[in-house]
């Protein structure tokens, strides 16, 4: 196979070698399917067929907001199959209040230019606001009529885009990343090699297949390395943590991938009397990435599932972003990861990861995400652009064929991250060996349960709050202090109300909606006079300087004090002193952040 | 399997999810926006109730559980449809 072909090219192939019981087995909560590789291939080419059938022609974009694996496998297939271009969009988590959902939604579609939405009947109901230039119009699967026609293949060259995946970006809405056919090859090369992927291995994975980590992990790298997998619905994991084991069990799985709240959601949740049933022995990579790694976590999920096979070697740190399709390191297969012991006031003060002793109590651990892929570069940079050296943090910045041409339809924010091919990913880490330890970010992001939430979209549900001040109030996250944990999140908000009862109200309120719209909840709400939270000299709300005075405990206090931030008004942090204060409070007691989805 | 009325498996609901929640529930109570879950949260607290009555909620409408009063309500279908015929 040519080293860039396109993924319907390889699916085509891989449907002609494979064997009949290679293919993938979908799990519902009504029974698995099993479709081979070739069932998969045919699906993909009537499914193909039907959506050409709606109008669509080669280089339109189709959104899917689909909750079925099956259907959003061979829908995405389907559109690659003959050259339009799939935008994966999360599916509402809750018909309740849709307003949030709904503003995401209208911004994913009018940002990718979508003509055609796929979703699945109940949300259609909910949807039908959505439709206005360019959407054209709001199908469900049965409305597609998909029938046993196959569309014939569209020929793609390796700069033509493959798909556009939405991300949340580092200062603004969700952007559309746009994935070239060579991009995909690329990455999934790596991560073939990188898993020294064996013709006996099978995946087996609970990931939604709306972002990257799932979609091209546990989709299309498989379809080219012919490698099975046994998929099941996120929501399903998350009810049942077992049933993920099981299926590794039954299926004799080799490969599973989670972010650390995966790992901890199965320990703490699946009962020792369940463990009869399991038989971990198989699996030999536990991929963990996505958010940040604590290795506490895993420790304890292999102290309770190493009776029933589980290999502490298994898991293998890995560090990704979806500028960079998927992988960017993954840590060596076959061996415990490596983990850093640093002095913690070094590095949050200084920017130093000084080794520390091991009966240093307040030492952290920092856990390596490995090397970058061949053909790739990771380069940590210091504020003025120069390598910085070993043990020194400074901005992770990658480079190579698996990185984005750029966002789509954004000029701007895509010359803010990208020059000369150079990716900068706004995390921050550092080189031992060449090996990269991750270890806080510069950009504005919350991540809780594995999910990226931009703070603009928490601002803007807290926004519709009575009685908060629109526009006057920031979002962020802190870590959970020295010990591992997930991170807090925090919202300032500005209010007219002064009693502490109706403040109180406020409160309760703006936590209950963030909840009911986003799943997410919220630590702490700090209510604030009018004109407490810091602004730039144009009005422009500060966030980053909010969450400083917040983890001085200098905002909480300004309620009710004279003049709180006349002096701090005047110190215009410069973003790499801000980064260094961000990366103070991140270190706190935590590992890498591995990758962003 | 037995089907049983709605107000019993009101009483049932209301019970589990004060006990999971430790929080004070009535039939109006909004599971995301009353209680102090997240989706991980809620995800949980669905295994539960379908433990207790030995039931599966299926994924597709759990998007539309919103109150107290809609899952008893929705538990109250899915236990008349089992008692009218054995599983498929």
């Amino acid at each position: 196979m040519s080293p860039w072909s396109s993924v319907p090219a390889a699916l085509r192939e891989t449907a002609a070698t494979a064997r009949p019981d290679q293919g993938f087995t979908f799990i519902d909560e009504d029974g698995d399917t099993f479709c081979s590789f070739a069932d998969v291939a045919r699906r993909a080419g009537a499914y193909a067929a039907a959506l050409v059938g709606t109008g669509l022609r080669t280089g339109d974009r189709v959104a899917l907001a689909l909750p079925s694996n099956q259907e959003f496998v061979f829908a995405f297939l389907g559109a690659m199959h003959v050259g339009l271009v799939p935008v994966p969009m999360y599916p509402p988590v809750s018909l309740g209040r849709l307003g949030f959902y709904l503003d995401q939604a209208r911004h994913i579609l009018h940002g990718s230019e979508a003509a055609v939405l796929l979703t699945a009947p109940r949300i259609k109901a909910a949807l039908g606001s959505l439709i206005q230039r360019p959407l054209r119009t709001i199908l469900t699967v049965a409305e597609l009529g998909v029938n046993g026609t196959e569309a014939p293949l569209v020929d793609r060259r390796p700069e033509d885009p493959a798909f556009i995946q939405f991300t949340s970006g580092s200062t603004a809405r969700p952007r559309g990343v746009v994935l070239t056919h060579a991009n995909l090859a690329a990455n999934i090369a790596c991560i073939a090699s990188g898993l020294k992927l064996r013709s006996d291995d099978v995946g087996c994975t609970w990931l939604p297949l709306y972002h990257d980590m799932g979609l091209i992990g546990f989709v299309l790298a498989p379809i080219r390395t012919r490698t099975p997998v046994v998929m099941m619905p996120p929501l399903f994991f998350l009810k049942r943590p077992i049933e993920w084991l099981r299926r590794i069990s039954r299926h004799r799985g080799t490969i599973g991938f989670s972010p650390t709240f995966g790992y901890g959601l199965c320990a703490s949740r699946i009962r020792p009397h369940h463990y009869e049933d399991l038989d971990l022995s198989s699996w030999r990579v536990a991929g963990c990435g996505a958010e940040s790694i604590q290795m506490s976590v895993l420790e304890e999920f292999h102290r309770k599932f190493e009776k029933v096979g589980f290999a502490f070697t298994a898991f293998m740190p890995s560090y990704g972003l979806a500028e960079s399709t998927l992988a960017v390191t993954f840590a060596p297969v076959g061996t415990p990861p490596r983990v850093d012991l640093v002095q913690l006031t070094k590095v949050s003060a200084d920017g130093i990861a000084e080794p520390a002793g091991h009966d240093d109590t307040s030492a952290i651990r920092v856990t390596s995400c490995g090397r970058a892929f061949p053909e790739h570069q990771v380069r940590v940079l210091d504020e003025r652009g120069v390598p910085c050296a070993p043990r020194i943090v400074g901005e992770i910045v990658i480079a190579g064929p698996s990185v984005m041409k750029g966002y789509y339809n954004d000029r701007a924010a895509t010359d803010a991250v990208l020059s000369d091919g150079e990716l900068r990913t706004g995390d921050l880490g550092y080189l031992v060996d060449g090996e990269l330890f991750v270890c806080g970010r510069i950009k504005d992001l919350v991540i809780a349960n594995g999910r990226n939430y931009h703070p603009t979209d928490i601002e803007w549900i807290v926004s519709q709050v009575p009685g908060t001040r629109r526009g006057r109030v920031v979002a962020f996250s802190i870590s959970a202090g020295r010990e591992e944990g997930p991170e807090r999140v925090i919202v300032c908000v500005e209010t007219q109300r002064t009693s502490p009862d109706g403040r109180d109200q406020i409160a309760e309120e703006v936590t209950a909606r963030v909840r009911e719209e986003l799943g997410l909840r919220v630590s702490e709400v700090v209510l604030l006079d009018r004109g407490r939270l810091p602004r730039t000299s144009s009005g422009k709300l500060q966030r980053g300087r909010a969450r400083e005075l917040y983890v001085r405990g200098e905002l909480q206090k300004a309620n009710g004090y004279e003049c709180p931030f006349a002096l701090a008004g005047r110190l215009v942090a410069s973003q790499w002193s801000l980064a260094r204060l961000r990366l103070r409070s991140l270190l706190f007691g935590r590992g890498a952040i591995a990758g962003r989805r | 399997m037995q089907a049983r009325s709605y107000q019993t498996v009101l009483q049932e609901t209301t019970a589990i999810i004060a006990r999971f929640c430790k929080a004070e529930v009535t039939e109006h109570t909004h599971l995301l926006r009353d209680l102090d879950l997240d989706s991980l949260g809620v995800a949980e607290l669905v295994a539960e109730i379908e433990d207790h009555f030995d039931v599966m909620i299926p994924m597709k409408i759990l998007p539309e559980l919103r109150s107290v009063a809609d899952t008893a309500r929705c538990l109250t279908a899915l236990l008349d449809a089992e008692a009218d015929g054995p599983r498929p």
